[in-house]
């Protein structure tokens, strides 16, 4: 079977193509570039008056390159020979004397998929539910296949270095007024393709039209200055060079004619294959989609069915928690003994699903469908015949413990979730009726965006518990990581070690603004000390005094945590050491509450860094020497969906084997020293990994 | 003075996969090739010299005829001489060693060759119904190699895990492990540190032939990450495919001489038996025996564990390293890391291979030629056999 298969229809004269390539979804490899290769000559042979290129999977148009097979053994002459061939298909096609056109019926065209249709397709027609977008920089790539000088014919330039850097996919209804797209229903789309053929006999396609004029009339220095702006803001950190050639590519077009700015696509593509930092995303990738998903391997026999749940407390958490529940048919009550603020609740989230529907994000179907789902108590009673509850109310043993034996006391056979960030379940379950009843099921705010769940096993939940809350979280749409108990357990312990660790850096004399560059250059998302405000400090300070008096010695509450705290420094919802989180314009009077610890130098600010990225891959490592994480793909998949771990490092893990387990450890027992930073001391587990062998290969 | 035994020659084929490079090979020209291997290794036939010959085998379904195969093996390398043939399991080779060794020390022989063979991917299936005729119903084929267990005894994979268990050596150790195993290897092959031991063979491969060198079974470029999503076997808590090693074909051998035989004959002793040791425990403490039976050796020497410069512990899993050397360090966690730095230095069987009767002697080369890379010093290897027994064998260089 070809992947590319030709079927001339004599009626119209019109050749269609159908690409289905071995796979689950369509995707571009030797093959398929060699039988587009084919069809394409065979309808220049058959002299047709056009082509249609559709697909024979339901939904999947064309998705990006097959990594595995470009990957597998590829020399950088394999990897460069196999792109240039990619772009000169596509540049033979558009260039042949009659019109191609696509037809997509609610299916999906990324990346390489997604730039067939902008280099060699006239035109589109799609029905409404099509996806479409160039995610490569997501897999540490970039669009090599003219992504970066086709998109902007379409959507203008802005649009397209938006969507090129941030990864954006999305509905086709963004492209309808390009002129290239036409949203129509499905039954139509084959009579009006032709239809569109037979009128455009002799068009030109628009990469190639000396006259052909961009939707973004904004002039080239107007251009300059935008990239300028966006190479500022995604290349802080030198670790995503894909993002610094996705920029260099769009660079390239503001000056080079179209096909040597393509060409020059190809030159900056291949290193990225070969590149450490790439390597990792791309695993991250796989890891991710493939086996992230079913990672937490557990008997379904066991797990009770969720076809309901119970919500409670209806905070910012609780909400989100719902609102997940309810989108995906979960039947779903939310419990808060005060009516005011139950309703208030249930007011803000409708509310946020209008919005949703307003913008066009959500179908007003789905956000209904959300709302007849939901319903709301006050009343414990209404819990008798619900399967899961899960508890999200204020981070307090005393209250935990309490709603605890409510629940029991109505319905003591309810796998009762914990949604604490800290608290161990020994703890909560402790004198409980039901002890074996009770899980963690920690959730990440903003729930209904943060793809990850920790799943908490504590001592003696009950097989049947852990099953029904991995399985109900899988309902939910989560990515679960499986952890045993302890405080803080892993996301949160290593978490906020983080912003410890950069509180402990201002405290050393780094400034506090300069601790969040460095992060961002390490490659976090966010800098500890911006982290601090957004979370609220009165949240860090009562977790880090938890974690303080769990781990004597190890953690502590720095000096400078403790004033802002008294100072009632603690932004909630608002950033502190920034006066705004816009422009993030510093807030000098910051200052004085930071404590100058003596006696230590002043870190450089490579030492800096070390301090905040070890810092966290040793707290990782702790964790798995506690017994808390329990394998190598759970330590790197949390790490980097659940707290921020820099993606171009793929986790604690991989950072380590490529760093060497022994040299992290010199390391950080160098930093210990230096700086005073008793949660800098190396994990144990690096001296079972030595004793073992073992200097890399951990994932 | 009492004389000393010497090791004059130390060979043995590169491990093959299971139904890989060496499955077309007969064991019997397996066993020929370490030999002549070990017998020529000094630039001169030393086949002349041999007293005895003591062979060690695991699995004898694998020869065409299963009996007398070391009197098959010696007859093809032209030694009529006394041959035995022995089966102590895993333990097969070393204890053909010890024999050896009674013979040195009684002055019954001044010389002999010791030879270990294994070819698990020849074991055929066997029935027991066949011979009488099958009346009625099916007949029942057996694996002897699948689960490796005994009747009436756990699996040997289901012991060792439980032995990791009591000793608390977690899975994620285990794991790494096994990884480090497969690292070791690839350090040291890389560097030629296989090339004192391994013979190279000119093998069947289809209707060609090719010469096989380099062990065939390591994977350096695996992770622990991929080893820990490994299915647990057999009913093992902790046991998989990734941290056991794998059925595999080989052979090994060694040409052991008195001291004064040795030196007579002009030849270089490679490295002194300096005593041996077989030990035996309950049937399921087969990831502890090798400690047990480098005490029994050491204490027999009169040596301490502090004066041992490199430990061999066969990898029979790799609870059996972890365990023993926990056992031999009295649970001290910093001792015991200590004594696994010295411990298979240069990989081991879940890396190279684990041709069950040939391994013995494979851990005792490897020790003996590390000890010889590094300027000489003192060793031991240890191994356990099915069934709990163990041998351990201590060299100096």
């Amino acid at each position: 079977m070809p992947e590319v298969a030709y079927l001339l229809d004599q009626a119209s004269n019109v050749a269609t193509f159908v690409i289905d390539t071995a796979g689950p979804v369509n995707t571009i490899g030797q093959q398929f570039v060699t039988d587009l290769e084919k069809s394409s000559a065979r309808a220049v042979r058959d002299g047709v008056l056009g082509v249609l290129i559709v697909s024979g999977k339901k939904k999947s148009f064309l998705d990006g390159a097959n990594l595995k097979e470009i990957l597998a053994g590829a020399t950088p002459q394999i990897a460069r020979q196999i792109v240039q061939r990619y772009q000169d298909s596509l540049a033979f096609l558009a260039k042949c004397p009659f019109p191609v056109v696509a037809a997509l019926d609610g299916q999906t065209a990324l990346g390489g998929g997604f730039e067939l249709l902008l280099w060699a397709c006239d035109h589109v027609f799609s029905s409404p539910g099509s996806r479409m977008g160039l995610p490569e920089v997501s897999v540490g790539l970039f669009p090599a296949g003219g992504g970066t000088q086709t998109l902007k014919r379409v959507v203008g330039f802005k649009t397209a270095v938006d969507m090129i850097t941030t990864a954006r996919v999305g509905g086709v209804d963004a492209f309808a007024n390009s002129g290239v797209f036409t949203i129509c229903a499905a039954s139509e789309m084959k009579s009006r393709a032709i239809r569109w053929i037979e009128q455009n006999q002799g068009i030109v396609n628009r990469n190639y039209d000396p006259n052909y004029e961009e939707p973004d009339s904004s002039s080239p220095e107007d251009k300059q200055v935008l990239l300028n702006r966006v190479r500022f803001r995604y290349t802080i950190s030198p670790y995503r060079p894909y993002l610094v050639a996705a920029i260099d590519a769009l660079e390239a077009g503001l000056s080079l004619p179209f096909e040597e700015a393509v060409r020059k696509e190809v030159d900056l593509f291949v290193p990225l294959l070969f590149h450490e930092n790439s390597r990792n995303k791309i695993d991250l990738f796989f890891l991710v989609t493939s086996l992230g998903p079913k990672l937490v391997r557990v008997d379904p026999s066991k797990a009770v069915n969720v076809d309901k749940l119970a919500v409670i407390g209806s905070g910012l958490m609780g909400q989100g928690i719902a609102q997940v529940a309810a989108d995906k048919g979960i039947k779903t009550t939310l419990i808060d003994i005060d009516e005011a603020k139950v309703k208030a609740s249930l007011k803000t989230m409708t509310d946020t699903l209008e919005e949703l529907v307003s913008r066009g994000r959500w179908s007003q179907a789905r956000k209904d469908s959300v709302l007849a789902n939901l319903s709301w108590t006050t009343e414990y009673s209404d819990l008798k015949d619900v399967p899961l509850v899960i508890e999200c109310v204020f981070e307090d043993l005393g209250l935990k413990r309490k709603i605890l034996a409510q629940v029991q006391a109505v319905n003591p056979n309810a796998v009762f979730a914990s949604n604490t960030s800290t608290i161990p379940m020994s703890e909560i379950s402790a004198g409980a009726k039901k002890p074996e009843q009770v899980v963690g099921m920690h959730y990440f705010s903003p729930v209904p965006l943060m793809p990850l769940l920790e799943v908490i096993q504590g001592p003696v939940s009950s097989k049947a518990a852990v099953a029904t809350a991995v399985t109900a979280g899988r309902a939910m749409g989560k990515t679960i990581i499986l952890v045993g108990d302890g405080p803080g357990f892993y996301t949160s312990r290593t978490f906020g070690n983080f912003v410890m660790n950069g509180i402990r850096l201002a405290e050393l004399g780094v400034s506090p603004w300069d601790v969040d560059l460095l992060a961002l250059q390490v490659g976090f998302p966010q800098g500890p000390l911006h982290i601090y405000g957004t979370t609220g400090g009165s949240v860090i300070y009562h977790a880090s005094s938890f974690m303080a008096q769990r781990f004597p010695g190890r953690m502590n509450i720095p000096a400078t945590l403790a004033r802002l705290y008294e100072a009632d420094y603690v932004g909630a919802g608002k950033p502190c050491f920034y006066l705004d989180s816009r422009k993030m314009t510093r807030d000098e009077s910051v200052l004085q509450h930071i404590v100058r610890v003596e006696g230590c130098p002043v870190p450089t600010d490579q030492e800096a860094k070390d301090v905040l990225l070890l810092g966290m891959v040793n707290e990782a490592f702790w964790c798995l020497s506690d017994g808390v994480i329990k394998d190598y793909f759970s330590m790197d998949l949390g790490a980097v969906l659940g707290i921020g771990f820099p993606d171009c490092w793929h986790g604690p893990a991989r950072y380590v084997s490529l760093k060497g387990v022994s040299d992290v450890k010199a390391r950080l027992e160098e930093l210990v020293a230096k700086f005073n930073m008793p949660a800098l001391r190396p994990a144990p587990e690096f001296d079972r990994l030595i004793a073992c062998g073992l200097e890399s290969s951990l994932i | 003075m009492a004389d000393k035994y010497v090791i004059v020659g130390a060979k043995r084929t590169p491990f093959g996969k299971y139904l890989g490079a060496l499955s077309e090979s007969d064991p019997i020209d397996l066993g020929v090739h370490a030999g002549r291997a070990a017998l020529n290794s000094q630039g001169r036939d030393l086949t002349p010299e041999v007293d005895q010959v003591f062979v060690g085998n695991c699995i004898p379904p694998a020869f065409e005829t299963g009996s007398v195969t070391g009197r098959q093996i010696a007859l093809k390398l032209g030694l009529d001489k006394f041959t035995i043939t022995l089966d102590t399991a895993c333990c097969s080779p070393l204890t053909a060693l010890r024999m050896a060794l009674w013979g040195l020390r009684l002055g019954e022989i001044s010389s002999a060759l010791v030879l270990g063979v294994e070819a698990m991917s020849l074991v055929p299936h066997m029935s027991r119904q066949l011979r009488a005729g099958v009346r009625i119903g099916e007949v029942k084929l057996v694996d002897q190699l699948f689960p490796i267990s005994y009747p009436g005894y756990n699996p040997v994979a289901v012991d060792a895990s439980d032995g990791a268990q009591k000793y608390e050596v977690p899975k994620r150790m285990l794991d790494a492990w096994a990884m480090g195993s497969h690292l070791k290897w690839a350090k040291a092959q890389e560097s030629g540190k296989f090339n004192d031991e391994i013979a190279p063979i000119v093998v069947k491969k289809g209707k060609e032939k090719v010469r096989f060198e380099i062990d065939e079974s390591p994977r350096p470029y695996g992770t622990v990450a991929a080893i820990e999503q490994l299915p647990t076997v057999f009913g093992a808590k902790t046991t998989t495919a990734g941290n056991a090693p794998g059925l595999n074909d080989g052979a090994s051998a060694m040409v052991v001489m008195t001291e004064r035989r040795a030196l007579g004959l002009g030849l270089k002793p490679l490295g002194e038996i300096v005593e041996m040791a077989g030990e035996t425990d309950m049937p399921y403490g087969i990831s502890w025996i090798p400690a047990l039976t480098i005490k029994k050796a050491l204490k027999r020497a009169n040596l301490d564990l502090d004066s041992i410069d490199l430990i061999e512990i066969n990898d029979a899993l790799a609870a059996m390293p972890l365990v023993s050397d926990k056992i031999l360090a009295d649970g001290d966690t910093d001792k015991w890391h200590e004594l696994l730095k010295k411990t298979n230095v240069n990989g081991g069987a879940i890396a190279m291979g684990h041709p069950v009767g040939a391994s013995g002697l494979r851990i005792t080369m490897s020790i003996m030629y590390e000890l010889r890379r590094r300027g000489g010093g003192l060793g031991v290897a240890a191994i356990c056999g099915g069934l709990t027994q163990g041998e351990a064998a201590i060299i100096r260089v």
